[in-house]
């Protein structure tokens, strides 16, 4: 398992699932649910600075973590530019998670201006992370467009429901060769399991367990079924079958009455 | 008293005339001597990267954007 590092850009990664920094109760708890949940990358928004601010939030963050500044709020192609050309120069990084959304009710991915942003962004050179719906050809077509990590939802983020259409999420998986992780709708470990045991390259989540209350716990929680699906799906899954298929032989026993 | 003004943050900023230098601003607006902050700035909705701060014009009625690192998923 220590071996089975994933490489993004060309850096490699022990753990599996990136974890978004947002809606924690304090700090203080953030970095510990972040150390629990032995996450190398966290996802950050760009915002305007806050004078009265004590601390800036980056300062209270483990520099050792590698940040990936993500395009949330915005509902535009000029706005997700600026704020992806404000987030490199803040961050001096030129990977980015690239969140369109279409209203303000489901936050759902805006696929249209999220296709075309991702064409201008990749020629400016970012690396993106392209938060999208589970539609298999959308998928395939940000994948072959360059970006670096497709990143399909399971259900809207923050809902907490889990995995909606996993025949489309196994589609994705067969069509996509590159990585795919999923991001949004996860509200408990066996969701980031089952998505792992999948076949996916990793996880994206924050919600479960940020709201959740023990986040400490949670963060944990979801690490450990990140690692379990994982394993699962590197082991080779047994097929399914509607009929019995006994595990204990008939042969060597004592009688048929 | 100047009757020009930039907006900082979407809050009006008195500026006595064009500045012919933007990081003079942001000093001014920290109220600090020197910058270290993970910071980055866009004026009139286009990114002014850090090494053009010294020598970009800063004129009334300009929109000036500050921002950070903050919480996110």
């Amino acid at each position: 398992m220590n071996k089975d590092k994933i490489i993004i850009d060309g850096k490699k990664f022990n753990s599996r699932l990136i974890m978004g920094t947002a809606q924690y109760p304090n700090i203080d708890v953030l970095n510990k649910s972040l150390q629990a949940s032995e996450t190398e990358i966290v996802t950050v928004s760009i915002r305007r600075f806050k004078k009265d601010e004590k601390m800036p939030f980056i300062n209270q963050i483990d520099k050792k973590l590698t940040f990936l500044p993500n395009t949330a709020g915005c509902f535009t192609k000029k706005e997700a530019l600026l704020t992806a050309e404000l987030a490199r120069e803040s961050l001096n990084t030129n990977w980015l998670k690239l969140e369109l959304i279409s209203d303000h009710e489901m936050l759902l991915p805006d696929p249209i201006e999220l296709f075309s942003t991702c064409e201008e962004l990749i020629k400016m050179k970012f690396k993106i992370f392209a938060y999208c719906s589970d539609d298999p050809i959308l998928c395939k077509r940000l994948e072959d467009l360059g970006c670096e990590v497709v990143m399909p939802l399971v259900s809207p983020i923050g809902s907490a429901m889990g995995i909606r259409n996993e025949h489309n999420l196994q589609i994705i998986r067969d069509i996509c060769k590159g990585l795919v992780f999923v991001d949004a709708g996860i509200g408990v470990p066996s969701h980031a399991s089952r998505i792992m045991e999948l076949g996916f390259d990793g996880v994206l989540l924050n919600s479960s367990v940020a709201r959740s209350l023990d986040p400490i716990t949670m963060a944990k929680a979801m690490s450990m079924s990140v690692k379990s699906g994982r394993l699962g799906y590197l082991s080779g899954a047994i097929e399914k079958s509607k009929r019995a298929v006994e595990s204990t032989t008939f042969r060597g026993k004592i009688s048929n009455f | 008293m100047s009757n020009n003004f930039c907006t900082i943050n979407g809050t009006k900023f008195q500026i006595e005339k064009e500045i012919n230098n933007l990081y003079i601003l942001l000093l001014c607006f920290f109220k600090v001597k020197k910058l270290n902050l993970s910071i980055a700035v866009a004026v009139n909705e286009e990114l002014v990267q850090k090494s053009e701060w010294k020598k970009k014009v800063v004129k009334n009625g300009d929109r000036v954007e500050i921002v950070q690192p903050f919480f996110g998923g």
